[in-house]
């Protein structure tokens, strides 16, 4: 037996359980699964793929009933209503709001562009809404939902931006808050995956629909389409938002006619003089997802599923140290950060805790229906929606103009 | 003019492969693609190595309550449920902890917490409700599920749909080596074949010599196959034997070595295709399923070891064709042929990728 497994081995026989309970930071953050005791109807609108991931999540909550899927591509709605048994599908948002009369809550999932018509019209029928990020393609679109949510009286409203809500985020949040990286010095996140992004249509009005992410029209790339939920992570860790963004890029694999580029750099510039360095590409698949947070005493790595901290040598120990499983990447060791660290520590099975046990998506609805049913906070209101969607959307206007592009703090305001 | 793609990922432990033809190169990637992230949707559904996949959720939950699910979902395990009470019990889909307890699984998501790891055995404590589209297990019973039987089957299907759906008429998909579905024929030019895509099975026997000379063929169109070995996972056993990786649930979770070596299931579906595979390499020899196998309308090929001399060889035999009585393979049917000739792709049941789709 090592020294170090020797040392665990004691702190858990020996009154291990309170010390876990009082050494690990994260021990307040772990919530009880939310109990829906009575039927919650909610309906669906849009069924792309993040419409289809939805209602698989939703699913997975007893006594909620999805009553109701709308998309006006009928082979998609054919699709989302084979993912619920007895809901009832429409092509149109309106009738579906105006005729299925218990609907509580819905959840808008269409396109970017077509964001903003169904959240606002919901929210002015009296619904709950859970709307998917960005916000909107348009910072008049963004400002204008984010109104309704205001005023909308007792309806809750959500951004679907899953970092403030993924428990792994959260008890992140946590130490770098509590100063265990000590001070920020820089940033970077990237979102890398090897796919056209193209999608086939049963006809060309339908294709042109579906290929709405590759039309320089409504699209706002990469940079707002798949960046705004990893800068969102980056401005609520960081407490700050950026004043500048220079961007580039360039069709690199992808040579089909496309405007739209398919590798993008983009550098951020905040107010404290601290950086933060995105890429992202449809080319290559390296590493996928992830942020990292660079401070002084460590580094904190984000992986939605997973996250890790890695310590600077001359960084203090913590107590809850002794607990952690580690990692080793290359020449880096990582200690990896589980949600419900202090509850499986006392039971001896922290290991059991490495990854999520529902996937991201799962905790924002969950958080999303907390607030609905049960009143609790939003955990990701429409004004941080708003804010994540102006640094994306003009993060992609300096991709597409290379160049730098000045953030003005008046744009995060409502109006 | 007809181009070929090709498209990859790594999903449930292997890599799946597609092969597909179009005059617009373009457009068929398009489908390709979204066949790929079917596949890559099933492995984070159904892998039992990752905590947040349905599966795990299903094992968790359903000894309490009813799990909603889609209806793909719901009918894979329809298949499987069917495939059980058919095959007698031989494959069966809750035979997860006798593989963990005989060193075939590592890292699965774990017994659930509050009290000892008690986890039972056997399918028909599963229950499907077809109103409610849920599964549940009945009297509290803790069923630690594992596709690892059929999801690979059950992707090629969502994805095969996928690209029919999206206007492909030639492709070849397989999942590790050990399935494949295809889409017509091969189409591109030199590369022809209006019999279909021919796939290999690679003989148990992996010399070199042997690999081609002495494995079936068959010329796949809009069908699928499935293969399993024993020689595809092994782990050691208590008494320092090693034991195969298809296990049967009926007896004390071995399948004899001795026995049948390989199976091969050629059919529509490549789900119901692997849980048979399995379900006969179950049974093997003694024919105790192969009348319901033969009531499938699938056809089934199975290889014993003979001994000739100081050679062990390959001996493969029919299954199906003719009500699921066992013929050798003495006169090859019209679509199984004794191979020799190049094959568009390999099959066998080793999950490595040192064999793979042949053509460009």
């Amino acid at each position: 037996m090592t020294q170090g497994s020797s040392r665990r081995e004691f702190l858990h026989t020996a009154g291990g359980t309170m010390a876990a309970i009082a050494l690990w930071p994260g021990a307040e953050l772990a919530r009880a699964a939310l109990r829906v005791t009575e039927p919650f109807t909610v309906g669906l609108i849009g069924v792309g793929k993040q419409g289809r991931a939805i209602l698989s999540e939703l699913q997975k909550i007893e006594h909620v009933n999805i009553k109701a899927v709308c998309d006006v591509d009928e082979s998609r709605l054919r699709g989302g209503l084979r993912r619920v048994q007895g809901a009832e599908g429409f092509a149109d948002y309106r009738e579906m709001l105006d005729t299925v009369s218990d609907l509580k809550a819905v959840f808008v999932a269409t396109p970017t562009h077509m964001h903003r018509e169904p959240a606002v019209h919901a929210l002015r029928s009296g619904k709950h809404v859970y709307c998917e990020a960005p916000l909107a393609s348009t910072i008049k679109d963004c400002r204008e939902i984010a109104m309704a949510a205001r005023d909308a009286g007792t309806s809750v409203f959500q951004t679907g931006m899953l970092g403030r809500t993924d428990p792994v985020y959260t008890l992140a949040n946590t130490f770098v808050r509590a100063g265990d990286i000590r001070d920020i010095i820089g940033m970077r996140a990237q979102w890398h995956k090897k796919t056209s992004w193209r999608i086939q249509g049963p006809d060309a009005a339908s294709e042109k629909a579906r290929n709405w992410r590759l039309d320089p029209a409504v699209s706002i790339g990469l940079a707002g389409e798949v960046g705004t939920q990893q800068f969102d992570v980056i401005h609520w860790f960081a407490r700050q938002y950026p004043v500048s963004v220079r961007g580039s890029g360039g069709v690199m694999l992808h040579k089909d006619g496309r405007e739209i580029p398919d590798t993008i750099v983009c550098d951020f510039t905040f107010a404290d003089g601290t950086s933060f360095h995105y890429d992202a590409s449809l080319a290559n698949s390296y590493e996928g997802e992830y942020e990292q947070l660079y401070g002084t005493n460590g580094t904190v790595k984000l992986a939605w599923r997973h996250g890790w901290l890695f310590k600077e040598a001359d960084a203090p120990t913590m107590g809850w140290e002794v607990y952690a499983n580690r990692q080793q990447f290359h020449n880096e060791e990582g200690i990896t950060l589980i949600a419900d660290a202090t509850q499986l520590a006392a039971q001896g099975r922290l290991k059991d805790g490495v990854g999520l046990q529902q996937p991201p998506l799962f905790y924002g609805i969950e958080e999303f229906l907390r607030s609905a049913i049960n009143g609790s906070p939003v955990q990701c209101s429409a004004s941080e929606g708003l804010r994540a969607a102006v640094v994306g959307i003009l993060a992609n206007q300096a991709v597409m103009t290379n160049s730098e592009v000045a953030i003005d703090p008046e744009l995060f305001k409502e109006g | 003019m007809e181009q070929m793609i090709r498209l990859a990922t790594y999903a449930m432990g292997t890599r799946f492969e597609i092969l597909l033809s179009g005059d617009d190169a373009v457009g068929v990637r398009a489908a390709g693609e979204e066949a790929l992230a079917l596949i890559e949707e099933c492995d984070r559904q159904f892998s039992i190595f990752e905590r947040d996949s349905l599966i795990s959720h299903i094992n968790r939950i359903a000894h309490r309550r009813p799990v909603r699910l889609d209806a793909d979902t719901f009918a894979m395990f329809r298949v499987c449920l069917a495939v059980h009470e058919e095959s007698g019990g031989a494959f069966d889909v809750t035979v997860g902890p006798l593989m963990e307890e005989l060193g075939f699984r590592g890292d699965s998501e774990p017994a659930p917490a509050g009290g000892p790891a008690r986890v039972d055995i056997g399918s028909e404590w599963i229950e499907l409700d077809e109103e409610d589209q849920t599964i549940h297990f009945v009297d509290g019973k803790r069923l630690k599920l594992d596709l690892g039987g059929v999801a690979k089957g059950h992707a090629l299907d969502l994805a095969r749909q996928s690209l029919v759906g999206n206007g492909v008429t030639s492709a070849l998909l397989h999942g590790g080596t050990s399935g494949v579905v295809t889409i017509g024929c091969p189409v591109q030019p030199g590369f022809e074949n209006p019999d279909g895509w021919r796939v290999a099975i690679r003989s148990p026997d992996k010399s070199k010599e042997a690999r081609y000379s002495r494995c079936p063929s068959v010329a796949l169109k809009d069908s699928a196959l499935s293969v399993s070995a024993q020689h595809g996972r092994v782990a050691p056993g208590a008494d320092g034997t090693v034991r195969g990786h298809v296990i049967d649930p009926r007896g004390d979770g071995t399948v004899s070595p001795a026995d049948i070596v390989m199976t091969a299931v050629i059919g529509s579906s490549a789900c119901q295709a692997d849980a048979w595979s399995t379900a006969l390499l179950v049974t093997g020899s003694t024919g105790m399923c192969s009348e319901a196998f033969g009531k499938t309308g699938m056809t089934g090929l199975i290889c014993r070891p003979e001994v000739t001399g100081d050679e062990v060889l390959p001996k493969w035999a029919l299954i199906g064709s003719d009500g699921g009585t066992w013929q050798e393979c003495v006169r090859i049917p019209e679509a199984i042929h004794s191979a020799g000739s190049p094959a568009d792709a390999v099959v066998d049941d080793d999950d490595d990728d040192d064999i793979s789709v042949e053509r460009e």
